[in-house]
């Protein structure tokens, strides 16, 4: 017996590919968008179709784009001797929103894992030494996650890009700003500690 | 530490039941295939966040049902703490500490030390390496997360390197992995060897008490190039380091020839020896059994000691496996103000005036 309609069948069924959202979620924004008017439902359709049309990666740094480069990367003003590198485009949103970075970015696009068939060459990797070797480029600062797949990519990025005559740096990781030192755990005080640096 | 109420709803053949145990000793009677092991093990998920029984997370959710949930209340810590399990049919794990969910089962749980004691146990000295390090490697992740997260960790990279050489990766692909192992491998090896070296301190006069007069050895085999030194004597991160780095290199062409990481502490391994002979080969059943009861008799002390916790103690199904003087050593534990929870067949096997302070419950099929 089918319990819905093929059109509303249809619809969960698109919806449930999306990350995070489970038959509960799908029914809830099936049903939200079945209540509203046809406007708003055409908007939505709209917006998807129009931002898979429009985005590109960004020729220079691999972030998403709508032209050829990204904002960052058209933007006279950001340090272009400053590189950051981070693992998604989402990193970059992340680190714009300290406002402490006035440098460039480059998205490799993932993080080296072996078991899920994710090399060097699966990433933009080769576009990032091709950079570097360019010239212009003073320090790099890796900002992979700090997980075993981040590290080890922020590693062997280490190993190429140190030849090249740039300075190679990676973000700490530790304590939480604001927090009390007794209430962090214990892993990330233990990171913390083993990351500790001399004071001036 | 000590648990005052357990609370399972539809866990594994247990449709719904609230256990009030004895502060001291709770006795779970029936026969076989009752649910008795299943009580045990949802104590020590609640507690520890991990089952001796290693199953997939939603083998525990009774049959038909859309999830399943556990509730350990304890008191010893002020004001009492209670944590909460809920496993979906999908697996899915909610933790909650005192009623607030927690990110992860590393923040609801470790308020209560548990050492657990089963019929696999009694197999450690001949059974494979791997259980004789899953057994260090448990008691040390109760001792501190950091040891458990390194522990993970490292194995991953174990994981990640071995897909590599699979795939007949050029040594520059391979080289942050190396660095990897050695970075990890190094000082999950050094914890170990120190975590070891605290539970032999123990377990040597232990044993030798039950045994009446004879000596044990613990020997720590590595496959990190630190070679055979004693481990009372301490070995630095450091030194541990230049060694896997060493090893490595050498066993470099093997590796690729097997296509798996051959060198690092996923190898090491623990060696018993009884007056000196190896106990793998030459030990009698009664004294591979001595030894993994002094090895957790040990367990008990080193929580302890490095808790400042009386942990509680769970017996699945030991005492049938068990002679007189070696059951009384483990009851022994129950008058030192350590809480105790055994499955058991028969109480026969306990001294009546124990049983009279005791909490005896009846587990029947589909209770």
């Amino acid at each position: 017996m089918a319990f819905y309609a093929p059109p509303i069948a249809r619809l969960l069924e698109e919806l449930e590919r999306l990350p995070g959202i489970g038959p509960k979620s799908a029914q809830r924004l099936a049903y939200h968008i079945l209540r509203g008017d046809a406007e708003s439902a055409a908007r939505l359709a709209e917006a998807i179709v129009e931002v898979k049309r429009s985005i590109r990666f960004c020729e220079r740094c691999f972030n998403f784009a709508e032209g050829e480069l990204c904002d960052i990367c058209a933007d006279p003003t950001r340090d272009p001797a400053m590189l950051c590198v981070v693992e998604e485009p989402r990193d970059v949103v992340a680190v714009e929103r300290t406002g402490e970075f006035r440098g460039t970015y480059h998205v490799l696009q993932g993080a080296i894992s072996p078991i899920d068939g994710i090399g060097p060459d699966q990433l933009r990797v080769r576009e990032l030494v091709d950079r570097v070797g360019r010239g212009g480029i003073v320090e790099a600062i890796i900002a992979t996650d700090p997980d075993i797949e981040g590290e080890t990519t922020a590693l062997y990025l280490a190993r190429l890009l140190k030849p090249l005559g740039v300075r190679v740096t990676r973000i700490a990781s530790g304590l939480p700003v604001g927090g009390d030192l007794e209430y962090a755990d214990e892993v990330t005080l233990g990171k913390a500690l083993e990351a500790r640096r001399e004071m001036e | 530490m000590h648990i005052t109420r357990i609370n399972l709803t539809n866990y594994r053949n247990i449709r719904s039941w609230v256990v009030e145990p004895h502060r001291s000793l709770t006795v779970f009677l029936g026969p076989n295939a009752a649910g008795k092991t299943n009580t045990i093990e949802a104590i020590q998920v609640a507690c520890t966040g991990t089952s001796f029984r290693k199953p997939a997370w939603s083998e525990l959710v009774q049959w038909g049902e859309p999830a399943s949930q556990i509730t350990v209340e304890a008191d010893g810590e002020t004001p009492g703490v209670s944590t909460t399990l809920v496993v979906g049919v999908d697996g899915q794990r909610v933790w909650k500490l005192n009623g607030v969910k927690k990110r992860s089962a590393a923040a609801a749980t470790r308020f209560v030390p548990v050492v657990v004691f089963t019929p696999d146990d009694l197999a450690m000295v001949k059974g494979p390496a791997e259980q004789r390090r899953s057994n260090l490697d448990a008691l040390g992740e109760q001792l501190s997360p950091v040891y458990g997260a390194l522990r993970r960790d490292y194995m991953r990279v174990v994981r990640q390197r071995n897909a590599l050489l699979r795939e007949e990766a050029t040594p520059t692909e391979l080289e942050p992995w190396d660095v990897q192992v050695i970075t990890l491998g190094a000082r999950l090896h050094t914890h170990r060897r120190r975590l070891l070296s605290r539970v032999a301190g123990y377990l040597t006069p232990t044993y030798h008490e039950l045994s009446k007069g004879e000596s044990l050895g613990i020997r720590m085999v590595d496959r990190c190039g630190v070679g055979e030194t004693p481990i009372d004597k301490e070995v630095s991160n450091d030194v541990v380091v230049e060694r896997l780095r060493r090893e490595l290199a050498r066993r470099m062409s093997d590796e690729h020839l097997r296509k798996v990481t051959l060198v690092g502490p996923h190898r090491d391994d623990i060696e018993f020896t009884i007056n000196g002979a190896e106990a793998r080969p030459f030990a009698s059943q009664g004294q591979q059994r001595t030894i993994a009861l002094a090895w957790k008799l040990a367990e008990v002390r080193v929580v302890n000691t490095v808790l400042m916790k009386t942990p509680v103690l769970l017996l699945d199904d030991v005492m049938s496996e068990l002679d007189q003087d070696r059951r009384a050593a483990l009851t022994g534990l129950i008058q030192q103000d350590i809480q105790t929870f055994v499955t058991t067949t028969n109480t026969g096997y306990f001294d009546p005036e124990l049983l009279d302070q005791a909490t005896v419950l009846k587990v029947g099929l589909g209770s």
